[in-house]
C-alpha cells in the first residue's frame, strides 16, 4: 500500500485573528510541496498543526489510513524541521548521530563533506549553516513516511543550499517532503507542487504568473 | 531509550542541583533553628532530597520551558512526548535520589 498524508478542516485562529480556514492538502511520497506566503499567513503554525505539536479545535489528519491527533506520537509517520535550532548545545555531533542511531547508519551518516570535519565538536560551536545543515539531514534520515521543513535553507551557506536540495530531492523518493522558505527562489527550484498561503487559504500555484496575481511577487522578479 | 533521554536528563539534574541548593538552605535559614529530633545534618540531607524531587524539579523544567523550548523538537521527531520526557527523567531522578536517602538512615 502506497503511503499519504491527508489533512483536511484545519482552522485556526490567534485571539480575534482567524490564520487557518479550512486547510485541506494531502502528500504521497515523491512530492515536494512547496509552501508559500508572506510572513505571519501561518505556514509554521500550519507545518506544526500537522506534526501535532500545537493544537487547534479543529483539524482532520490521516496518515496511511490511520487518524492521528497527535502524529509525532506515532512511530515512523512523520519529522518535523522546526524554524530555529533545536538541537542541544551541549553535546557534540558524534552524540547526537549516536542518539538518534536507530533511525539510520552513523558512519555513513557522518560521512559528508560538511559533517565529517565537525565531528567531535559541540553543537553549540558550529556555525548557523553547519548547525542547520546537519539538522536537515538528521530529520530528513529519520525513518518516517513523511518530512515537514520550515525554513531548511536558513543560514546555510550558498555553496551548501545545493547540496541539502539534492538531499531533499533524493529523500523524495521515498518520502513526502513539505517544506517552506523565506525565499521563494528555492522553494520554487526544490519543490514539485506548490501553494500559497493567502487569506487563511490554500491556493495552489500552477504557474509563476498565479504568484504575481495573488500579489506575492512584483511582476518584475521573473 | 535512557540513551535517547541524557541530554535533557542531565540538563534538568545540573538546573535541579543548583535550585535545589538553594531552596535548601532557605529552607534551612527558616526551620534549622527550631527544636528536632533530628540532628541538622540529617535534616539538610532531608531538605535536600525533598527539594530534588519537588521543587527543585518542578523549577527546572519550567526554566528550561521557558529558555529551551524549542530543544523539545529533538526528543518529539523520537516520538517522545513533553509529558513522556518528564516522566521518565523524574523517574531518573528517583535513581539519583536513592543514595541520599540510604546516606539519611546513618546520620
Amino acid at each position: 500500500m502506497s503511503s499519504y498524508l491527508e489533512v483536511d478542516s484545519i482552522r485556526k485562529s490567534f485571539g480575534d485573528k482567524q490564520v487557518l480556514t479550512d486547510i485541506a492538502l494531502a502528500c504521497h511520497p515523491g512530492d515536494i510541496i512547496g509552501l508559500l506566503g508572506r510572513n505571519g499567513t501561518g505556514k509554521t503554525t500550519l507545518l506544526k498543526i500537522i506534526f501535532g505539536t500545537l493544537f487547534t479545535d479543529y483539524k482532520f489528519i490521516r496518515i496511511n489510513d490511520e487518524v492521528l491527533t497527535q502524529p509525532f506520537k506515532s512511530k515512523n509517520k512523520i519529522a518535523y524541521l522546526p524554524q530555529d535550532n533545536f538541537l542541544p548545545k551541549s553535546i557534540t555531533v558524534n552524540k547526537v548521530v549516536e542518539i538518534y542511531s536507530d533511525e539510520f547508519d552513523q558512519k555513513r551518516f557522518l560521512e559528508d563533506e560538511v559533517l565529517s570535519k565537525v565531528t567531535g565538536t559541540k553543537i553549540g560551536n558550529l556555525s548557523g549553516g553547519e548547525s542547520r545543515y546537519l539538522e536537515v539531514k538528521l530529520v530528513l534520515n529519520l525513518n518516517s513516511n513523511f518530512v515537514l521543513l520550515d525554513e531548511p535553507f536558513n543560514g546555510i551557506s550558498p555553496l551548501h543550499i545545493e547540496l541539502v536540495k539534492n538531499m531533499i530531492r533524493d529523500k523524495s523518493f521515498k518520502k513526502g517532503i513539505i517544506l517552506t522558505d523565506h525565499d521563494y527562489r528555492n522553494v520554487l527550484d526544490v519543490a514539485n507542487k506548490y501553494y500559497l498561503l493567502f487569506d487563511g487559504g490554500l491556493k495552489p500555484v500552477k504557474t509563476k504568473q498565479d504568484l504575481i496575481d495573488w500579489g506575492y511577487v512584483p511582476d518584475e522578479q521573473f | 531509550m535512557t540513551r535517547l533521554l541524557l541530554p535533557y536528563n542531565k540538563s534538568i539534574l545540573k538546573l535541579n542541583i543548583v535550585f535545589s541548593i538553594v531552596l535548601t538552605f532557605l529552607s534551612s535559614l527558616a526551620f534549622l533553628s527550631k527544636e528536632s529530633s533530628h540532628s541538622a545534618i540529617f535534616l539538610v540531607i532531608a531538605y535536600y532530597a525533598f527539594w530534588i524531587m519537588t521543587g527543585g524539579f518542578f523549577l527546572s523544567a519550567y526554566y528550561f520551558e521557558i529558555t529551551r523550548k524549542n530543544e523539545y523538537y529533538f526528543y518529539y521527531n523520537l516520538g517522545i512526548s513533553k509529558v513522556r520526557l518528564w516522566l521518565l527523567t523524574y523517574s531518573l531522578h528517583l535513581i539519583f535520589i536513592l543514595p541520599l536517602l540510604y546516606v539519611l538512615q546513618y546520620v
